[in-house]
């Protein structure tokens, strides 16, 4: 097996690693080097051929495709060597790596590491719905994989399942397939494409295509015996059902980091983000381990995967020059309604967070919401945030960091509803 | 008396490929991806089946047809993810064997 020796090895070609290749690159590091096992380079929004990319960090509308290949050409120029097909087979904490690809088996020894694999959608096994294992049934990625790649068609009525911000990608490959939507489900009392990307939502969903979005509504059950030939819809309010043919069901959204990798290497894991527990440098319980991007919580934007690419980025390069060696860590513990709050952990000597700010989802629909940051019952920290929705991105400010006492305590985060207060 | 049992010399024994982490898959052998650089070529991600493994299931003594054919032989597709990283690729490489359309394989007229 022979060996490579590299500053900086990167797992993932997608927008948060190569954005941190670029980054390693402008702080004068030597040898960076992306690894991605597709054989591509770009990551998951090579398959999402619709506008709505890089206005953000690029400030330009981008397609998907048009995004990956901007970030990958730009890399390429930044000097930052990309491997595609090649596949991290186990990884140790020590950072040293097998990897398989068609040139074979090679052992890469990196000083630090940086994990950016991404997340998948929950598919329809482990959403426990009840019918046969029949064709038909695809979640996002496979059906933009399907319709993108191969040009051909899934069907002619479809459902999908879920009404957030992924599900609009759905519909728009569902209409390139000349696919009807029958219904949009979603098991929240109303859908969860809010703020800035409602107008989508409202051209798309309601004007173009005209969907009925069912709210409360979860399929019971699948029937069918080679092919989907209908679905049984249950409401949750009523326990009513109700079946609705159609030959193709969509699974949206309800994201899994990609965390094989992570867990492998035996870093902490955050059971609420089920990502690995990173702290305000985007390090792991391991030295010279990083984590970035999708595969920290499940799918935020593009943009802000790059930012914490980049950022994550800086941090590898204060650790390879020796500063900010040992670090004192305080975790934040976010009660419920929040459902994670992402970075999960404090850093005292590095007090900010990518892109000057965290991101925290809900699991409940939280009218008049406010949230506060406290530690050892003095509050750090108030926002009102209005009506808040699951599945949705709310960003918190990082300014309060300044504030933290050292006294190891953990933060608390706090939503507090309207009505209750 | 009776039939006497004799090994027959043309007899082939169908060798099922492994399947199973307790053996060596080709992913993790030198040897077999040197010998063949499509088993170094992953496709399903999260079982691990290479291109080689699809195609030596394609063209096995009895060969898979169908989706649920090539799943029960490679386990590709049976993994955590269920086909969100692999599932087209699949579809491709059974569609092309087949000489079908990728939409007749899962069961799409038109």
């Amino acid at each position: 097996m022979n060996r490579i020796q590299t500053q900086v090895l990167i797992v993932g070609a997608g927008p948060a690693g190569l954005a941190a290749g670029m980054q390693l690159k402008r702080l004068g590091v030597g040898k960076v080097l992306v690894v991605d096992r597709e054989p591509e380079a770009g990551g998951m929004l090579r398959f999402c051929h619709h506008w709505g990319f890089g206005v953000f960090d690029l400030h330009r509308l981008l397609t998907g495709p048009g995004y990956a290949r901007d970030y990958v050409k730009r890399a390429l120029r930044h000097g930052v060597e990309i491997r595609t097909q090649t596949t991290v087979i186990a990884l140790a904490g020590d950072r040293q790596c097998v990897v398989s690809s068609p040139a074979g088996l090679q052992e890469i020894q990196a000083q630090a590491v940086l994990l950016a694999t991404g997340c998948r959608e929950r598919p329809r096994a482990a959403r426990l719905i009840a019918g046969h294992r029949l064709s038909g049934i695809f979640t996002t990625g496979s059906l933009q994989d399907f319709v993108h790649m191969l040009h051909s068609p899934v069907g002619k009525r479809a459902i999908v399942v879920g009404a957030e911000l992924v599900s609009m990608s759905a519909l728009l490959t569902l209409s390139k397939a000349h696919c009807k939507v029958e219904a949009i489900l979603t098991d929240q009392p109303c859908h969860q494409v809010r703020g800035l990307y409602w107008p989508a939502k409202l051209f798309l969903a309601d004007l173009r295509l005209r969907n009925p979005i069912l709210t409360n509504s979860v399929v019971h059950r699948i029937i069918g015996r080679q092919r989907v030939e209908a679905v049984e819809i249950r409401n949750t309010k009523t326990g009513t059902l109700r079946t609705v043919p159609c030959d193709t069901v969509v699974f949206t959204g309800d994201w899994i980091p990609d965390h094989e990798l992570a867990r492998g290497a035996g870093v902490d894991m955050n059971s609420r983000t089920q990502g690995p527990v990173v702290d305000t440098q985007l390090a792991t319980s391991h030295a010279g381990l990083y984590a970035a991007g999708n595969l920290l919580r499940g799918a935020e934007t593009s943009d802000r995967a790059a930012a914490e690419g980049a950022f994550a980025a800086q941090a590898m390069h204060r650790n390879l020059r020796g500063v900010l060696a040992a670090s004192q860590r305080i975790p934040i513990l976010p009660e419920a309604p929040i459902q994670w709050i992402s970075p999960d952990a404090i850093t005292l000597e590095a007090r900010q967070t990518p892109g000057g700010r965290f991101c925290f989802r809900v699991q409940t629909i939280c009218k008049q919401a406010k949230i506060k940051a406290m530690q050892n019952g003095e509050v750090l920290y108030e926002r009102r945030y209005g009506f808040c929705v699951p599945n949705q991105p709310y960003y918190l400010s990082d300014h309060w960091l300044a504030k933290i006492k050292t006294d190891k305590s953990p933060i608390q985060i706090r939503l507090s509803c309207g009505e209750q207060n | 008396m009776g039939v006497v049992l004799r090994p027959k010399p043309e007899f082939k024994l169908v060798h099922m490929p492994p399947v199973s982490e307790a053996q060596i898959r080709p992913f993790q052998s030198e040897a077999a991806i040197a010998a063949n650089r499509e088993y170094g070529q992953i496709i399903c991600h999260c079982e691990r089946v290479s291109l080689g493994e699809i195609r030596d299931a394609l063209h096995a003594s009895i060969p898979a047809v169908t989706l649920d054919g090539l799943r029960r032989r490679t386990r590709c597709l049976q993994g955590r993810c269920q086909g969100f990283h692999c599932h087209a690729d699949v579809i491709r490489l059974l569609a092309e064997e087949l000489g079908e359309k990728p939409s007749h394989v899962i069961g799409c007229e038109g």
